[in-house]
């Protein structure tokens, strides 16, 4: 490719010619292949061709990868610049994600308490957001263990969070879950468990999210992740009489009413049949989850 | 519809695309909510003189739509240094206009999550009772979605009484939905009493065959 063997003297040009090229996609991937070549040939000169591009994109695309093959060699020298750069706060906050997102993961703990020394907190926030992005893909099972004694609510939580959608991570999902079980903020424990762990779970290995449910059946703090995971089945369960079973394996309860519920609900919302979703939500005592599946069910029941 | 749909992925890609599309846009369509609330993710990423100078062409509640799409998209994209520069430059848009989500407001929900001391702080230090109502808002309204007790204890010090009520109702309805022997306890206390009315308790309650303390 005539990018890849260009001399230096070429690359201006060629970057014109990229800069005016009509298709984004075209304009992207050259501008990262001019760019590994103009480092190649003089890093300081590839900055300086940087500043000549006006699209906050490509310029971001272009620095990336100047930051990317530096940091290769001289990641503290690549940091240093980063971090000295007053002209352009928003080119300044892309380097700075793609330099986490491509190393934080070798000290996760030191750029975590780097990041929580950043005054303005959108910053502070992106830089963790990498900083867990990086960390729970190299390393899931230190990144879980890790965050569950981490005293940083945003870390903590992103980290759970990226963690639990890694499919080949090697954690236990039920197993994690128990060890979620146990975090001391309630809210933050069923969040965590009804917004993502159990979604993530149930779309992996639905049976085995559903026989852990039922043996936690008895702890209050399930009722939520219960009404997430009825939603889930609800829509993927091929008959209504399966479901049924499903439900009657909880207790009666906010559990079983929740399960239900949402089960019913989904499979309304879902262009189910309306008979069958209100058949479902017969297993439902009363509660706002049923007052709630009902206006749904009943709103699909009007449709043609 | 199609017209935000192509903001919206034309903004991920090139923001002054976007920008230079915007401007060839004729005045009675500039003002649209829903464009100027998605490039707001293309105009973040400009320096902040350039989206001025387009703004300067948007009547108020255009500005008050791309103030609230910029502060949206703060954890996302651009940079906070950058984005207040706009803010700071298009001040009509931080001014309130009824259809759009005040900054302070939009600034309370997001760092409800992000920064939760900082905007306690700001709350606390925030003299004009109008802005520390949106702020406290905006923060209440989030915090409640995923800690419904503490939602409720902020929810109490909002003044305006029909935010209050609606945030109230909807924290409440999360926390049956998440831990219902809890809430049921609190509808039936006093902390209930003083921040729903009575009507409203009563028929949640009654969805359980319980009733209400008058």
């Amino acid at each position: 490719m005539v990018i890849e063997k260009a001399d230096i003297g070429e690359l201006p040009g060629l970057l014109q010619v990229i800069l005016g090229s009509r298709y984004p996609d075209v304009r992207r991937r050259a501008v990262e292949v001019l760019f590994m070549r103009w480092t190649e040939l003089d890093r300081d000169d590839a900055l300086a061709a940087v500043k000549t591009i006006t699209s906050p994109q490509l310029k971001a695309t272009a620095l990336s990868r100047i930051l990317y093959e530096w940091a290769k060699t001289d990641a503290a020298a690549a940091w240093n610049w980063v971090t000295a750069m007053e002209d352009d706060p928003v080119l300044q906050e892309t380097a700075i994600e793609s330099l986490l997102a491509n190393g934080a993961e070798k000290d996760p703990l030191g750029y975590a308490s780097w990041a929580a020394q950043i005054e303005d907190p959108f910053l502070r926030y992106k830089a963790l957001d990498q900083i867990a992005s990086a960390w729970g893909r190299a390393d899931p099972k230190g990144a879980f263990t890790a965050a569950l004694e981490m005293n940083d609510p945003v870390l903590r939580k992103r980290l759970l969070v990226t963690v639990c959608y890694q499919d080949k991570s090697g954690i236990d999902r039920a197993q994690a879950m128990d060890l979620i079980l146990q975090m001391p903020n309630k809210a933050e424990r069923i969040e965590l468990m009804s917004d993502n762990w159990i979604r993530a779970f149930a779309s992996d290995k639905p049976d085995e999210a559903l026989r852990w449910l039922v043996s936690h059946a008895d702890n209050p703090d399930l009722q939520k992740v219960g009404g997430t995971l009825g939603g889930i089945l609800g829509e993927q369960v091929k008959t209504v009489g399966e479901l049924r079973a499903m439900a009657l394996q909880m207790p009666a309860g906010p559990l079983r009413d929740a399960f239900s519920a949402q089960a019913a609900w989904m499979r309304a919302a879902s262009g189910g049949s309306v008979q069958e979703a209100r058949e479902l939500l017969t297993l439902c005592g009363p509660c706002i989850e049923r007052e709630f599946a009902l206006g749904v069910i009943e709103e699909s029941a009007t449709k043609p | 519809m199609a017209l935000n749909r192509l903001i919206s992925e034309w903004s991920r890609y090139d923001s002054e695309g976007v920008l230079l599309f915007l401007e060839t846009l004729p005045e009675d369509r500039i003002n649209n909510v829903l464009s100027l609330s998605t490039a707001a993710f293309a105009l973040a990423q400009l320096p902040a003189e350039r989206v001025a100078t387009f703004a300067s062409r948007l009547d108020t509640a255009g500005c008050a739509y791309l103030a609230e799409g910029l502060v949206a998209v703060a954890d996302q994209a651009g940079s906070w240094r950058n984005t207040a520069a706009i803010l700071a430059a298009i001040n009509d848009g931080t001014k309130p206009h009824q259809g759009a989500i005040s900054v302070e407001w939009k600034l309370g929900m997001q760092l409800a999550d992000i920064d939760p001391q900082a905007i306690e702080s700001q709350i606390a230090a925030e003299t004009d009772p109008a802005k520390r109502d949106a702020i406290l808002g905006g923060y209440a309204w989030i915090t409640g979605m995923g800690d419904s007790p503490r939602g409720l204890e902020l929810d109490a010090q909002i003044q305006n009484r029909g935010i209050r009520e609606e945030h109230a109702l909807s924290h409440v309805q999360n926390w049956l939905e998440s831990d219902r022997g809890a809430a049921l306890a609190w509808l039936q206390g006093a902390a209930a009493t003083q921040l729903m009315d009575h009507e409203m308790r009563a028929e949640l309650l009654k969805t359980y065959g319980l009733e209400a303390a008058p």
